[in-house]
């Protein structure tokens, strides 16, 4: 982060993905929650595994994209999306690369969705943030 | 109570619903349990064809890669396996291969919940479209979907509609895309959602086609102004498709498009039930009468929300004209077939509206009397689940499936100790007709038809019209699939179903199955001809649990042959 900008603007963007990161929190808690629940006579370990993995190809690099691509929907939408688009998104770039890379190596795809993701996002909010705090 | 709290509320209950349907639908089939001994729910021959198709690309690596038991030698395969692209729909494959690799759960288990989430998610995208025009709606309409869990609906899941389910989710994710707000990007979305449905069930994108169609008309009556801006991101998006569906395009044009699999027939119902099925449709068909009592309720409920969003002018009516639509396809002139049935599975899902426009309209005349809203609308939304669930109620465990535990522990020890190139001879069970379940052996094998069964003699070692399965039927030779050389594959895949039934000569395979789950009399003649075989010393029993006995030829080619002519 900025170390000149304005401690109001930084708190924004830092209070933003606080929110961001509890909604997330909060929907992969109730998809445990819920799995867990409707196979009550599995172990919680294979039920985080199954849930888990299901979230890290759908959830997590779906919701990495809205945020980016379109954060003006509402919250709710955006993370029932995130679940077709990060999906989408793995499947689409996975058959292509499968081309030359086995399937254990597409694993960190998701990954990279989000940690590029993270960056462009990061990047920016800071650029918004400095052209505000331009007197 | 406040509308942002009510706001909340009525989300948690859409959760809470979501949970309940998961709870009876995937937690019922599997004895909510993830991890099985041995498939599980899977109740016929197309869910094993896709969950193989899954198991091989997560086997091999890749998805354009054939096992190598497809071929006859280690030599053949190396030279052979590059060749080849898979036509079947590659999305739901890859989706459960990786998922499997990451979580290290059975594929088989990963395969069937993965497809049962996408339907959880259907639901859930469907409420968010009709909340577009009124959460409360929405939220009644719920309940319905509890019918998909009952009766010929479920056998979507069971019976192995999956890559049809996982393109319908993809298709409503795009219809939900296109009608939320406008964002900068929504054209990348909608442009990755497309191809996806497409690649996930080609027959999808056709639907996806439709819709856009109406609600570009829509928008020219009742949005002019705002025509020439969603006219460009549709192009804008489907310039973006053309790339990214480039390479897909001829594998599946060219194979499955070119026999004929996207089933558009240009007939009527009826004229499709008696020129295809003789005048009787086959047991899996749905009819409204699946809807049990709410059929009249939904019939109103159409005519109603129709009635409500024609007066309000409301986004929602390209997506209501789309699901009436597509629900009479099959008594007009367009899409009749097997792909307009196909489509009915859905019908709990899609037609919900209808259910919570008829709830809706009495909430709006009960509540005008009562002044708090909120209680009431909790007591119409647990009524109607009440009502609902009574129908859908009970919901029976139906067991492994076709596949069971000691049949599966048959495959295991095939695949732990015999060679990959191995032959295999299976004796006759009628279960077998359902030819896919026999995938997961991993193997090369030959199995044994009712007539081969009825001219099998101790006398001679030939076996009469065996089915030679192709383990490698779900590829295309990458020539014949390819953009630019001209594609022989219908006549290859001709030319070997008419080769497909041979008469083979039981000295030339390596192992012969016995399933011993059958019917009195051809369980009586299987053991016979085993029992002649192993006491001529030409097999040894290798296996044997209550599913299976697994023969092992110990003498092959003319050694073997020999003692049949003695």
């Amino acid at each position: 982060m900025n170390q000149n900008s304005n401690p109001k603007e930084t708190l924004t963007f830092k209070e933003k993905l606080k929110v961001e990161g509890k909604r997330l929190l909060l929907t992969i808690a109730v998809v445990l929650v819920i799995c867990q629940i409707a196979f009550y006579k599995e172990s919680f370990f294979n039920v985080a595994k199954f849930s888990l993995s299901f979230l890290y190809f759908s959830l997590l690099p779906g919701y990495a994209l809205m945020m980016l691509l379109a954060d003006q929907l509402k919250p709710e939408l955006r993370i029932i999306l995130s679940f077709p688009v990060g999906l989408a998104v793995y499947a689409i770039v996975g058959y292509y690369l499968n081309m030359i890379w086995p399937i254990k190596y597409l694993l960190v795809i998701p990954l990279a969705v989000i940690l590029t993701c993270g960056l462009v996002y990061y990047y920016k909010n800071k650029k918004i943030t400095a052209k505000e705090n331009i007197p | 109570m406040d509308w942002k709290n009510e706001g909340r509320i009525t989300l948690w209950l859409v959760i809470l619903f979501l949970g309940v349907f998961l709870f009876l639908g995937a937690g019922k089939i599997s004895d909510h349990q993830i991890t099985h001994a041995s498939p599980t729910g899977m109740m016929a021959s197309d869910a094993f064809t896709h969950n193989w198709v899954a198991q091989n690309t997560y086997d091999t690596g890749y998805i354009d890669t054939p096992p190598n038991y497809a071929f006859d030698s280690k030599e053949e395969a190396e030279q052979k396996v590059g060749n080849y692209k898979l036509f079947h729909p590659p999305v739901l494959p890859l989706l459960t291969a990786s998922i499997t690799q990451l979580s290290g759960l059975n594929l088989y288990d990963i395969n069937i919940l993965l497809v049962f989430l996408f339907i959880v998610l259907m639901v859930a995208l469907n409420y968010f479209i009709l909340a577009k025009f009124n959460e409360t709606l929405a939220l009644f309409s719920l309940p319905l979907s509890l019918l998909f869990l009952s009766g010929k609906f479920f056998i979507s899941l069971s019976w192995g509609w999956w890559d049809f389910l996982t393109g319908e989710f993809f298709l409503l994710a795009t219809i939900l895309i296109i009608l939320s707000e406008k964002f900068s990007f929504r054209y990348i979305v909608l442009a990755v959602f497309i191809s996806i449905t497409f690649m996930a069930h080609g027959v999808e994108a056709g639907y996806l086609g439709l819709f856009v169609f109406l609600y570009l008309f829509f928008s020219f009556i009742f949005r002019r102004k705002e025509l020439s801006l969603l006219l460009l991101e549709q192009v804008q998006s489907f310039l973006l498709v053309i790339p990214l569906v480039l390479y897909f395009l001829p594998v599946i044009f060219k194979t499955m498009g070119a026999m004929g699999y996207a089933q558009v027939r240009a007939l009527t119902n009826s004229q499709f039930i008696t020129q295809i099925y003789n005048g009787s449709p086959p047991n899996y068909f749905v009819y409204f009468n699946e809807f049990l009592y709410f059929q009249g309720v939904i019939l109103l409920g159409i005519f109603v929300l129709f009635y409500f969003l024609i007066k309000k002018r409301n986004e929602l009516l390209p997506y209501i004209s789309f699901v009436i639509i597509m629900s009479l396809f099959p008594y007009l002139y367009f899409t009749a077939g097997e792909r307009g049935f196909q489509w009915r599975f859905l019908w709990p899902i899609y037609l919900s509206f209808s259910f919570g426009a008829v709830v809706y309209l009495i909430y709006s005349l009960i509540k005008r009397f009562i002044p708090s809203k909120f209680p009431l609308k909790f007591l119409f939304i647990l009524g109607t689940f009440t009502t609902v669930i009574v129908f859908v109620l009970p919901l029976p465990f139906f067991g492994a499936g076709l596949i069971d535990q000691s049949d599966y522990a048959s495959y295991l020890w095939i695949h732990k100790n015999s060679n990959t190139y191995d032959k295999l001879f299976i004796l006759y069970s009628p279960i077998n007709n359902q030819i896919s379940r026999l995938y997961l052996l991993k193997r090369d094998w030959f199995v044994s038809t009712s007539e081969t069964w009825q001219n099998m003699n101790l006398k001679e070692s030939k076996l009469t019209r065996v089915e030679d399965h192709d383990p490698s039927s779900f590829f295309c030779e990458r020539k014949d699939c390819s953009f630019f050389e001209e594609s022989k594959f219908v006549d290859k895949v001709v030319k070997e179903k008419i080769s497909s039934y041979k008469n083979i000569s039981v000295c030339s395979v390596d192992y012969i199955y016995l399933p011993l789950k059958n019917q009195q009399e051809i369980f009586n003649k299987n053991v016979q001809y085993l029992q002649y075989l192993v006491q001529n010393n030409i097999t040894q029993i290798v296996f044997q649990n209550e599913a299976a006995v697994i023969g092992k030829n110990t003498l092959k080619g003319e050694a073997c042959e020999s003692k049949f002519k003695s």
